[in-house]
C-alpha cells in the first residue's frame, strides 16, 4: 500500500491529459481500441484521484474534516466531475463530451493547486454539522451547475450546425438536441435545490456563529448578498421554465444556465478571495465582534480596531 | 462439407412474389421439420424477412445434400406454389459463393437499409429456429457463427454501416438521430403518400417511429400508406392542426406552390410553444417555406441542405466498401479453408488408424520372434516403429492439408482412399 502515498496531483492530471488527447485525436482518425483506452485512462485517474484526497484528508482528519480547505473542495469537485463524464462517456461512447467535460476538471485541479497554501477551515466550522452540509450542498451545486454549463455548450454547438445545415462531422459527434436539453434542465432542477439547502444552511450556520460570538453577519456581507442574488436567479429560473413551456426550450435553457455559471464563478472567485470558512475569517469575525460590543470603553475600543487591522493587514 | 442456397431478396425479386415466399416462424418449423423427413441427412436454415427468403442446406457430402431444383420445389410445396411459378425469381448459390453471400447478408452489406443492425438478428433467430427443430446442427453451427462474427468485424473495422447514401435515409438515420433522442415517443407527421414518402417511412420505422399520421390531399392514398405502416390517415384539411403537435415532419407532395407559407407557420408557431420541431421538406419545389428555419427551434432541411451529406457519405463509403468486401474475402477464405481441413480429418484420422493397426501387429510379432524381456529394448524397438510410420506419412498427409488450402483436396483424398483400400 505503501505505492498509494506516492500519488500525486500529476498522476491523475497526466491521466486526464491523456483522456483529453485521446478524445481529440478522436476528432482525426478511427482507431478501434481507443475508446477503451480513453476510458481507461479516466478510470485510472479517478482511482489516483480519489486515493490521493483520501489519503489528503486522512492526514488532516486528526484537526478537520473531510472538505478541510478550498484546495480539497476543488478536489472533490473535480472528482465528481469525472465521475459525471465517465457515466456519459459510457452511456454515449460516440459523443465526445470529454471536449468539454475534462477541460473543466483540469482547471479545477489547477485551481485545488493553487489554494494549497491558503488557510484550512476553522476546526469549528469543518466539525459542526451544519457546515458539513453547508460545504457538501454547496459542493454537489457546484458540480451539477458546470455540468450544465458543459451541457449547455453542446447544445448551442449543436443547434448551431443543424441550424446552418452544415456537413455531419465525420468524427466530431454530440449527444442529441433532446438529450442535452434535457439533461441541462435537469441539472438547472438539481442545482436549485442543492444551492437552496446551501444557502439555507449558511444562514443556520450565521445564526448560530451570531448567538455564539454574538457577530452581525448580515447582508452587508458581500458573500451573504451575492448567494442570496444568485440563488433567487435559479429559484426565479428555475420556476420560470418549470411553469412557463416556452422557456423550456433548449436554446433558453442553455442560456439560463450559462447566467447560472457565470454568476456561480463570480461567487466563487468572491468566496475563495475572501477566504470564507477559513480560520483566519473566523478570528477576524471574532475580533470584529469583540470591537461592536465594548462600546462602553471607547478608548480600548480605537486600540481594538487598530489591532484588528493589523491582524487583518 | 455441401452447402447450398436458394432464395429471393428486394434487389430482384418483386414484391408479390416476396409476399408469396414470406414464412412466419410457425411456418418456418414445420418446414424445416418436413425437410428433415424429406433429407434427414441434410441440415437446413430458413431466412424470411420481409425483402428476403433464403433457404440454406447443408451436408457432409453431394450425393445426401438436395440439389437445387429439389430445393426450389420443396420451398415452393411449403408456400403451396408450383415450383415454375417462382423459379425464374429465384437466385442460387453453392458452396463458398453460398458462404459468402450468407456472410454478406448478416453483415448488412446486402440489405435495403445497409447497415441495418436488424438483419444480424434475423440471421440469428432463422439459425435459432432451425437449431429448435433438429438435434445436431454441426454443420451450419459453423457456417452461422462464423456469418455472426464475420458481421461484428465488418461493423467494427469499417464504418460502412454508418454511410448512408440515400436523401431520407440521411434525414432520418443521421439528422434526426441528432436532434431526437428516440422516435418512439414522437409525433411523426408524413405529408403525400407517394413512393418518397414510402421509403422515408421505411426508415422511420426501422428507427423505432411509432406515431405516424399520414395527411395527403387524397385521403384514400393516405389511409392506404397509413395502413401499411400501422399509422392513421388524417384529412387534408387538419393538416395545421396536425403541424401543431407534431415533432417531426416529412413533406412529400407534388404542390407547385409551398403548401405552409412563413405566415401560416407563424400563427401556429405559438402554439406549439417552442417545441422543437423537425422539417424534412423532400418536395420538389419545395413544401415549406424557405423563412420557416428562421423560426427558434425548428430545423428545416430540404433535398438540397441534405445533397452535400449524401455525396460525403457516398464517397466515405466507396472508401469503406472494398474494405468491408476484403474483410468478407477474407473470412471467407479462412473459412473454406478450415472446412477443407477439417474435411480431410476423417481419412487422415483413418490412414493413422490404419498405419498404427499394421505397426502394432508386426511390433508383436517381432517381439515374441526375439524373445526379449529388456523392457528397454521393446521400448526403443516401438518408437522406431512409430518414427518411421511418421515418416512415412508426413509427406502424404501434408501434400493433403497443402491441397485444402486452395480448394476440396477430394482427388488427393480419393486418390490416399483407393491407394490404402480404405472403405466409406
Amino acid at each position: 500500500m505503501d505505492f498509494l502515498s506516492k500519488i500525486t496531483v500529476t498522476c491523475f492530471a497526466a491521466s486526464y491529459i491523456v483522456a483529453l488527447i485521446l478524445e481529440i485525436s478522436r476528432l482525426f482518425f478511427r482507431a478501434p481500441v481507443r475508446w477503451a483506452v480513453m476510458f481507461g485512462f479516466g478510470v485510472a485517474g479517478l482511482f489516483a484521484h480519489a486515493v490521493y484526497i483520501a489519503l489528503q484528508t486522512n492526514v488532516s482528519f486528526t484537526s478537520n474534516s473531510p472538505l478541510s480547505n478550498w484546495s480539497v473542495w476543488c478536489l472533490v469537485a473535480s472528482l465528481l466531475l469525472v465521475v459525471s463524464y465517465l457515466w456519459i462517456t459510457f452511456r454515449q461512447p460516440n459523443a465526445q463530451t470529454g471536449l468539454f467535460i475534462l477541460p473543466l476538471v483540469l482547471a479545477l485541479v489547477g485551481i485545488a493547486q493553487l489554494m494549497r497554501q491558503t488557510p484550512g477551515f476553522s476546526e469549528s466550522n469543518a466539525k459542526s454539522v451544519w457546515n458539513t452540509i453547508h460545504g457538501s450542498a454547496l459542493l454537489l451545486g457546484t458540480v451539477v451547475i458546470f455540468l450544465g454549463f458543459v451541457m449547455g455548450l453542446m447544445y448551442i454547438v449543436q443547434a448551431r450546425r443543424l441550424k446552418q445545415k452544415k456537413k455531419k462531422p465525420t468524427r466530431f459527434k454530440l449527444p442529441s438536441l433532446e438529450w442535452l436539453q434535457r439533461s441541462t434542465e435537469q441539472t438547472l432542477l438539481t442545482s436549485t435545490i442543492l444551492l437552496g439547502f446551501g444557502v439555507i444552511s449558511g444562514f443556520v450556520l450565521n445564526h448560530i456563529n451570531r448567538e455564539n460570538v454574538n457577530q452581525t453577519v448580515g447582508l452587508s456581507d458581500p458573500i451573504v448578498w451575492s448567494s442570496l442574488v444568485m440563488f433567487g436567479w435559479l429559484l426565479t429560473v428555475t420556476l420560470i421554465s418549470r411553469f412557463y413551456k416556452p422557456a423550456r426550450s433548449g436554446h433558453k435553457m442553455a442560456y439560463l444556465v450559462f447566467s447560472c455559471f457565470f454568476f456561480l464563478v463570480l461567487e466563487l472567485a468572491l468566496v475563495l478571495t475572501a477566504g470564507h470558512g477559513s480560520a483566519a475569517e473566523e478570528s477576524a469575525q471574532e475580533e470584529s465582534a469583540l470591537v461592536i460590543d465594548d462600546t462602553m470603553s471607547p478608548n480600548s475600543t480605537v486600540e481594538l480596531r487598530i489591532h484588528s487591522a493589523e491582524n487583518a493587514a | 462439407m455441401k452447402f447450398q442456397l436458394v432464395g429471393c431478396s428486394h434487389h430482384h425479386t418483386p414484391v408479390e412474389i416476396r409476399e408469396k415466399l414470406a414464412f412466419s416462424n410457425e411456418q418456418i418449423r414445420s418446414t424445416l421439420r418436413d425437410f428433415r423427413d424429406a433429407f434427414p441427412k441434410s441440415e437446413a436454415v430458413l431466412l424470411s424477412t420481409c425483402n428476403r427468403t433464403e433457404f440454406y442446406a447443408a451436408a457432409e457430402a453431394s450425393v445426401i445434400i438436395p440439389t437445387h431444383q429439389e430445393m426450389i420445389e420443396f420451398l415452393a410445396f411449403s408456400r403451396g406454389l408450383r415450383a415454375d411459378e417462382i423459379r425464374d425469381e429465384l437466385f442460387i448459390e453453392s458452396n463458398e459463393s453460398a458462404i459468402k453471400h450468407l456472410f454478406t447478408v448478416a453483415s448488412s452489406l446486402d440489405s435495403l437499409v445497409i447497415g441495418e443492425a436488424q438483419i444480424l438478428a434475423q440471421v440469428k433467430s432463422a439459425y435459432e429456429l432451425a437449431v429448435q427443430e433438429s438435434l445436431s446442427m454441426p454443420l451450419s453451427h459453423m457456417t452461422f457463427q462464423a456469418a455472426l462474427m464475420v458481421a461484428k468485424k465488418v461493423a467494427t473495422h469499417t464504418s460502412i454501416q454508418q454511410k448512408r447514401i440515400s436523401v431520407p435515409s440521411i434525414a432520418v438515420c443521421e439528422f434526426a438521430r441528432e436532434i431526437f433522442e428516440r422516435l418512439d415517443d414522437k409525433k411523426i407527421l408524413v405529408i403525400g403518400a407517394g413512393e418518397m414518402a414510402e421509403e422515408t417511412l421505411v426508415y422511420l420505422k426501422s428507427e423505432g417511429g411509432k406515431n405516424i399520421s399520414v395527411v395527403n390531399r387524397h385521403f384514400e392514398n393516405a389511409q392506404k400508406l397509413a395502413e401499411q405502416f400501422d399509422g392513421k390517415a388524417v384529412e387534408w384539411d387538419s393538416l395545421f392542426h396536425e403541424l401543431e403537435s407534431a415533432d417531426f415532419v416529412v413533406s412529400t407532395t407534388g404542390a407547385t406552390e409551398p403548401i405552409v407559407s412563413a405566415e401560416k407557420f407563424a400563427a401556429i408557431h405559438d402554439r406549439r410553444q417552442e417545441k422543437t420541431l423537425f422539417v424534412l421538406d423532400l418536395a420538389i419545389p419545395r413544401d415549406f417555406a424557405g423563412e420557416i428555419a428562421d423560426f427558434s427551434n425548428v430545423y428545416l432541411f430540404t433535398v438540397d441542405d441534405l445533397q452535400s451529406q449524401c455525396e460525403a457519405n457516398r464517397i466515405a463509403r466507396q472508401k469503406e466498401w472494398p474494405k468491408a468486401e476484403r474483410i468478407i474475402e477474407k473470412e471467407t477464405d479462412e473459412f473454406m479453408i478450415e472446412l477443407n481441413r477439417r474435411m480431410t480429418g476423417p481419412t487422415i484420422k483413418r490412414v493413422r488408424e490404419l498405419a498404427a493397426e499394421i505397426k502394432d501387429r508386426e511390433l508383436h510379432r517381432l517381439i515374441n520372434k526375439l524373445e526379449t524381456n529388456d523392457e528397454k529394448t521393446k521400448r526403443e524397438i516401438s518408437i522406431s516403429f512409430e518414427r518411421l510410420i511418421n515418416k512415412l506419412l508426413h509427406p502424404p498427409l501434408e501434400s493433403i492439408r497443402d491441397e485444402a488450402k486452395s480448394g476440396e483436396p477430394t482427388g488427393l483424398l480419393n486418390a490416399l482412399k483407393r491407394l490404402f483400400q480404405l472403405k466409406d
